[in-house]
């Protein structure tokens, strides 16, 4: 896991840090990690950002069900 | 379900209360967004009562999990697993990659009593290959797949062979059928529905697989309502002898559903205008259908996204926010005769949250004549 990932996987479950979080861009998000020792840019959090692209399309519209 | 969630939002009043709200919140929470393709609402329009049931379709990571999830929170229910495994058999279904997204489970979540999410919920299953219903082979594939657990076994051979004869005589126009099991009713029925048809195939195959109801209605209803719509879909419920009940969906057919909104399609607004005419429709539910499809951009923190796509990597079922274009929007309307020829209308409408297409969409948004959903921040 690299630092990136167990610096969110801890942010997860830290749920007052989250909140200051809310507003914060990359280049904040990257300082506040290396503050508490966690070696990430906001380069490679941009890169992350991008590739979070779901591909789910959760639609009822263009299909039909036999509803009771 | 996430894109459930964020769906609640946009229900208004006439169609959703708020008891109704924490009872499809239950089904957010059980299904995680990666099983889930579809979802949409269906509402009784000729009552004042703000219920909705519930269905959602399964991607095929759905169909695995439901099939094989032992440690799912809520458990999944035996009879549905039991389903999902023999319906995803290696070597049974005729098109292994369409089995996955061709399954649906419908929840009653407009009862009085409360939704108990580890209850088996009604499952469709849907054939979209005419080869896979003409043959007498087929026939029976789905009998065998489809009945045995679900159907007490006296009543298994009856009910297979009167499916058959209603297999066999579809139209030939029919390039779709979806079966229905209620895994939580003892009934010993499965619903047949048959979509594709014109109102002039409907009498002749009524007559042809002996259904015996009130034919006299299903003409007059046939004359009033189909010129409203491009197609139907007829419903059957099949027990060792035909109910003599019907429900018949009147279909808008498009390339893209966005083509048959009320902005552009007034014939919603003929058709909601009938029913209420015709006391079928309440007046309040009819202009919040009318209302109801939009475009809402969805956005989130930063940080949010981030610890959403590091849950994505971890758990590719974890149940992550993300942003997109929620777009809401109605599907069909459905009519239902009982035995004495009474006649119910159900509206059906859904929404979905593809952050796919975020620029996309947003680009076709500022082209009204390619995408003519009101736009609202509601």
């Amino acid at each position: 896991m690299s630092d990136t990932q167990k610096f969110l996987t801890q942010l997860a479950g830290d749920e007052s840090a989250r909140k200051s979080l809310q507003n914060a861009d990359d280049e904040a998000i990257a300082k506040y990690a290396k503050e508490k020792g966690f070696s990430i840019d906001s380069g490679e959090l941009q890169k992350m950002r991008t590739k979070h692209q779901s591909s789910s399309h959760n639609t009822m519209l263009g299909t039909s069900i036999g509803w009771s | 379900m996430y894109a459930l969630t964020c769906a609640l939002a946009h229900l208004p009043r006439p169609l959703i209360d708020e008891a109704q709200q924490a009872g499809l919140r239950l089904c957010a929470d059980a299904w995680p967004g990666p099983a889930i393709n579809f979802f949409g609402f269906e509402t009784v329009l000729g009552t004042e009562a703000a219920t909705v049931d519930f269905a959602c379709n399964l991607t095929a990571d759905g169909l695995r999990y439901v099939a094989h999830a032992p440690s799912a929170s809520p458990p999944i229910p035996a009879a549905l697993a039991r389903l999902a495994q023999d319906w995803a058999a290696a070597g049974q279904h005729p098109d292994r990659e369409r089995a996955a997204g061709n399954f649906w489970l419908e929840y009653d979540t407009s009862q009085p009593t409360p939704l108990d999410p580890s209850a088996p919920p009604s499952v469709f299953v849907a054939l979209d290959n005419p080869a896979d219903w003409r043959t007498r082979y087929r026939q029976d594939w789905l009998s065998n797949v489809l009945l045995p657990g679900r159907i007490a076994e006296a009543q298994r051979r009856p009910i297979g062979q009167l499916l058959s004869r209603c297999l066999a005589a579809l139209p030939p126009g029919v390039q779709k059928i979806q079966v229905g099991m209620m895994l939580a009713r003892p009934l010993p029925a499965v619903r047949l529905c048959a979509f594709n048809l014109t109102a002039a195939d409907v009498l002749p195959y009524l007559a042809a697989v002996g259904w015996n109801g009130p034919e006299a209605a299903v003409s007059a209803l046939l004359d009033q309502y189909a010129p409203l719509a491009d197609s139907l879909c007829l419903h059957l419920d099949i027990g060792s002898s035909l109910f003599p009940t019907l429900g018949l969906e009147l279909i808008y057919e498009a390339a893209h559903p966005r083509h048959w909104q009320p902005a552009v399609n007034p014939r919603w607004a003929q058709l909601l205008g009938r029913l209420t005419a015709a006391g079928l429709c309440e007046p309040a539910k009819m202009a919040a259908l009318l209302d109801f499809p939009a475009q809402v951009p969805v956005t989130l923190p930063l940080i949010e996204r981030l610890i959403a796509a590091v849950q994505s990597q971890q758990n590719p079922m974890a149940d992550v926010p993300q942003e997109g274009i929620l777009t809401l929007g109605l599907q069909h309307v459905k009519l239902k005769l009982d035995g004495a020829g009474q006649l119910t209308a159900k509206a059906y409408f859904g929404g979905q949250l593809d952050p796919d297409n975020l620029s996309e969409t947003m680009a076709a948004h500022a082209a009204p004549e390619t995408f003519a959903l009101q736009t609202a921040t509601r």
